[in-house]
């Protein structure tokens, strides 16, 4: 199992949802259908108080490697919600185009 | 709710009553000739913001910028003495270039040559010395840029007549001069290059009147009220040729369940203890609004730091030719303590982000309306006083008429 054992249940988001980075975790919500980032989306936010508290417990620089991948998965739900909740799609739908947007790691 | 407290609307012609009213030329974001005026009598004569302190921390850390508008790339570096310094990027061999991008050196060796400088930028190695005729390394260290910080913020110049920094930057400098940037950390820079005028790009972020419209999916709710349809600014403050602006706070604002999330395990975007106007981070809401989402901050020419509670921004508007921008935008919050707090804080992060893909979204296409020739005036209300003061600074400035 890649998450902790509390978190089973989201196991099967681990291969296609488990991204490091900003930029490729936003290249994977505008390459995904709405139906997709919705399953996502609704899929997580109910566990989202319970993936907080347990991942509080440890040092946020020295997470183990089922809690780094934990905390992509909540990362990740950060980058589908605004698609879900606010634009009702997977793209800014009338914004500057994604690809001359250059998203670079701090 | 709580309705701005002026009794007019139009408060900042009474309080800028100079700036006048009227409509302002197309003229100078189309033509190449103003452009390169601006280069000359702006860009060349005035301090321009390259980064943070912290972007190099450590002795030997360097990084380069390569500036279009000023045709010259600058190293900046910290010494091995701790001290910040800035240099042309030029040996002074036969002026090739020393370096690019960012690292930790103990000095820099020209790739044509071998010619070696060391962080404080003298010349430490010539080889071959003694073919050269009476060759002193002494004289030929790296060409200084004169480099100074305010806040943390390293500027540079390449006019060796230009006030001292903190005298540049005035009471604009006085107003943020305390807001805790040194505690935050940067999240994540966003470049684009874009097809307009840096004056048009500007303008995109210095009225809150296009929130309504462009944001109209996202922060119009955030600022937008029944009797504030439009987010007045709540306070505008000129400073010489920099300027602050205040965006109001709808108080009746609901957050997304994401975003509600953000703000239960940390300060998010726009909810924070600064929103009633109470509890204010040194160096915000200048007026002391009870109403108050952010500032914009404008250091002329072409730097913007916003704050907030718990976050500032930068933008750079580097340009590039007359109808072309290099844009970076360099997003800050306090590190987060704990994985809730880092969660909390991607929401707002993202949300800023996309909410830029909303504003670059319109600054492309007015270029091109403005380059067609189909208007020569753009009309500007009391709430755009922000642009009317740009192109007024600019003009004076272009036309030798700017007395400060």
């Amino acid at each position: 199992m890649a998450l902790p054992h509390e978190f089973g249940d989201l196991e099967q988001w681990v291969a296609d949802w488990a991204i490091g980075e900003e930029a490729a975790r936003n290249r994977k919500r505008l390459a995904s259908s709405m139906g997709q980032l919705q399953a996502y989306y609704d899929a997580l936010l109910p566990r989202m108080d319970a993936i907080i508290p347990h991942l509080n417990q440890y040092s946020l620089h020295a997470l183990a490697p089922a809690e780094q991948t934990l905390l992509d998965l909540a990362l990740m739900f950060m980058e589908a919600a605004p698609a879900v909740e606010i634009y009702r799609h997977p793209d800014v739908p009338w914004g500057f185009v994604a690809e001359r947007f250059h998203i670079l790691p701090a | 709710m709580n309705k701005p407290d002026f009794d007019t609307l139009h408060p900042y012609v009474r309080q800028y009553s100079d700036l006048g009213t009227g409509p302002v030329p197309v003229a100078p974001v189309v033509s190449p000739e103003y452009f390169e005026r601006e280069r000359e009598t702006i860009f060349r004569k005035i301090w321009l913001n390259l980064g943070r302190v912290e972007d190099i921390p450590n002795p030997g850390d360097y990084v380069v910028r390569d500036i279009a508008i000023l045709k010259a790339s600058i190293i900046l570096v910290r010494g091995d003495d701790g001290q910040v310094r800035a240099f042309h990027n030029v040996c002074r061999h036969r002026g090739n270039q020393l370096v690019q991008g960012s690292g930790n050196a103990r000095g820099f060796a020209c790739g044509f040559h071998g010619w070696t400088y060391d962080t404080q930028g003298q010349c430490v190695f010539v080889p071959d010395e003694e073919v050269f005729f009476n060759l002193d390394r002494g004289q030929v260290g790296l060409s200084p840029v004169r480099c100074e910080t305010f806040a943390g913020f390293v500027f540079v110049t390449v006019n060796p007549a230009a006030p001292p920094l903190a005298q540049y930057l005035g009471g604009f400098g006085e107003q943020i001069g305390d807001f805790p940037f040194h505690t935050m950390r940067r999240m994540h820079t966003l470049k684009a290059d874009v097809n307009c005028n840096w004056k048009v790009f500007i303008d995109a972020f210095q009225e809150s009147y296009h929130g309504r419209f462009v944001h109209r999916l996202t922060a119009a709710a955030a600022g937008c009220v029944e009797d504030d349809p439009y987010a007045h600014l709540t306070s505008v403050r000129l400073y010489g040729p920099h300027r602050s602006a205040s965006v109001p706070f709808n108080p009746g604002y609901q957050p997304t369940p994401a975003e509600a999330l953000s703000f239960k395990y940390a300060q998010s975007l726009w909810l924070h203890e600064g929103n009633s106007g109470a509890q204010r981070t040194p160096g915000t809401n200048p007026a002391g609004h009870p109403n108050w989402l952010f500032d914009i901050n404008v250091c002329f020419p072409n730097f913007f730091v916003d704050v907030s509670n718990s976050w500032f921004f930068t933008y750079h508007f580097w340009p590039v030719a007359v109808d072309r921008t290099h844009w970076e935008y360099n997003f800050y919050m306090l590190p987060p303590a704990n994985a809730g707090e880092r969660i909390s804080r991607e929401y707002s992060k993202l949300y800023l982000r996309d909410l830029l893909r909303e504003d670059l979204s319109t600054v492309e296409t007015t270029q091109a309306g403005l380059a067609s020739g189909a208007i020569e005036h753009m009309i500007l209300s009391d709430q755009e006083v922000a642009v009317r003061h740009q192109y007024k600074v600019v003009d004076d400035m272009v036309n030798g008429r700017w007395r400060g």
